[in-house]
């Protein structure tokens, strides 16, 4: 329960920029759904979770030697302070995840065209956000919370960029060879959803092993 | 009983030591800490709230360790530093739901009373507070909740002389049922001399000083007079001689007054020039 109450402390003290992202993330849906591009659903989806993973690392951001401090008066234990931070990355992810998956609802209301999102899709959308999320928060818990904030912007952009970039080639390649595209789903049939599922319970297991791997790094550390 | 005991504390940094402190508070009272910028004070403080980790040694509050029971520990510890802790883009709602969250004997009702008291603007975020609405906001959200133990980390730093005194009040309040203690640092020593008990002080990392404060006022005289007066018994008794326009100034442990003579002016010291003095006497 202290998990989320400290997932919940990030919140407050990021709220703003969380505003931002609705917003940013809502803007750029608008904007691409305007140019009226095929397989809007699952670009909307790269968008929001592209953002949402840019925006994952903002506590570390605003993590003043003075506020960690608070953070640490507080009676709990550094594996629920650290988990609570996860969790908040997590939601964040979900919140990426969500509006994707909004604005592709808006989208089919609006031009009457069906937009194909699966559940094997947003659950390895997911388990990527995951991963990169947990690669992220373990490098600012290794090199330390407010000291990590000199590398935040590289460390913050360079995974979401890359993750945005390889699923937009992904895609790019699929709308050249729609045929190989649908031979390859259907090689792998109804195995998808299992790889979709088993995806995301891996990202899930690599986000446990972290929380416990930025746990032990920070439960000596001082501030 | 003791509220709070310190064991052979120590804490190694690349530059700075923290040498075997060890000391106890009892309950009802209140202890100084005092030394100059960094004799490790606020070491010594982080590592009591465990904002730092210990090289060795064992601090027990209310009878635990960190370790034994780490939510039960910091339950019983309010922590008021010079540092406004609070995240700055906070307001008086955000700081109430957390500490209502985290603390199982957090009151709304009298942190709310707290704050209206002391006329704590809930519009504004919390870094738009004056230094003296932070330190109050500090001690509503510490009131406001059962503590044992309340550490202060120069928190009376920066403050007019009317917020001070209104800060040495409460101090006073809190440990007025006799169950509470406080081990309070600061630079202000005339505000040790209204209201510690105990004094503990510290330079460059280890202890100098450690005594109830009416016996280390009672042990030591301050004595002035002529330099030339001084004869090598007594040199070796004065701590920390300094000269001055009237000839020289030292302290002089109480069961050596018998080597002044009327050459010699005495009377009581304060707190601070005994801690001036043992400065001066440690660097040369």
């Amino acid at each position: 329960m202290k998990a989320l109450y400290f997932a919940k402390i990030d919140y407050i003290k990021t709220r703003t920029q969380w505003y931002m992202m609705l917003s940013i993330s809502v803007i750029v849906i608008v904007i691409m759904m305007l140019n009226n591009s095929s397989m809007v659903g699952q670009v909307n989806f790269m968008y929001g979770v592209f953002i949402a993973i840019v925006f994952s690392t903002n506590p570390f951001g605003t993590c003043t030697r003075k506020d960690m401090g608070f953070q640490q008066l507080l009676p709990a234990t550094t594996f629920q302070r650290v988990a609570g931070r996860f969790l908040f990355g997590m939601f964040l992810l979900l919140t990426g995840i969500g509006i994707g998956l909004a604005g592709t609802a808006v989208y089919c209301v609006l031009t009457g065209k069906a937009e194909f999102v699966s559940l094997p899709m947003c659950l390895l959308t997911f388990a990527v956000g995951v991963v990169i999320i947990t690669i992220q928060y373990m490098f600012f818990y290794l090199v330390g919370e407010s000291k990590g904030a000199q590398l935040l912007s590289l460390v913050r952009v360079a995974p979401s960029m890359c993750f945005f970039f390889v699923s937009m080639k992904v895609i790019g390649e699929i709308q050249k060879n729609p045929t190989e595209a649908l031979a390859l789903l259907e090689k792998v049939g109804g195995n998808l959803e299992a790889i979709g599922w088993g995806g995301a319970v891996m990202a899930l297991i690599v986000m446990m092993a972290g929380i416990a791997f930025c746990t032990r790094a920070t439960a000596k550390k001082d501030y | 009983m003791e509220l709070l005991e310190v064991r052979n504390l120590s804490k190694v940094y690349k530059t700075f030591l923290l040498d075997n402190i060890s000391f106890t508070l009892p309950e009802g009272y209140i202890m100084g800490y005092v030394g100059q910028n960094g004799a490790g004070k606020s070491t010594t403080l982080n590592l009591i709230t465990n904002i730092c980790k210990s090289s060795s040694g064992e601090i027990y509050v209310d009878g635990i360790t960190c370790e034994e029971d780490e939510s039960r520990y910091k339950e019983s510890i309010g922590y008021i530093g010079d540092e406004f802790y609070f995240p700055d883009n906070f307001r008086i709602r955000d700081i109430r739901s957390v500490l209502r969250n985290f603390y199982k004997t957090f009151r709304t009702e009298k942190f709310d009373e707290l704050t209206k008291r002391w006329k704590l603007d809930g519009k504004l975020a919390v870094k738009d507070f004056s230094r003296g609405m932070k330190v109050k906001l500090m001690f509503a959200s510490v009131l406001a909740r059962d503590t044992k133990l309340l550490v202060l980390d120069e928190a009376t730093n920066g403050l007019d002389p009317v917020v001070r005194v209104e800060v040495l009040k409460l101090l006073q309040e809190y440990i007025a049922d006799g169950e509470r203690s406080v081990i309070f640092s600061t630079h202000i020593l005339s505000d040790l001399e209204q209201i510690a008990d105990y004094i503990y002080f510290i330079h460059e990392g280890k202890t100098v000083l450690y005594d109830a404060k009416d016996e280390l006022l009672e042990s030591h005289l301050l004595v002035k007079g002529e330099r030339r007066a001084i004869y090598p018994e007594l040199q070796r008794a004065l701590i920390g001689i300094m000269d001055n326009a009237y000839g020289f100034e030292a302290i002089l442990p109480s069961d050596r007054a018998d080597l002044l003579t009327n050459e010699f002016h005495f009377e009581k010291p304060t707190i601070d020039q005994i801690v001036i003095h043992y400065i001066k006497e440690r660097e040369g």
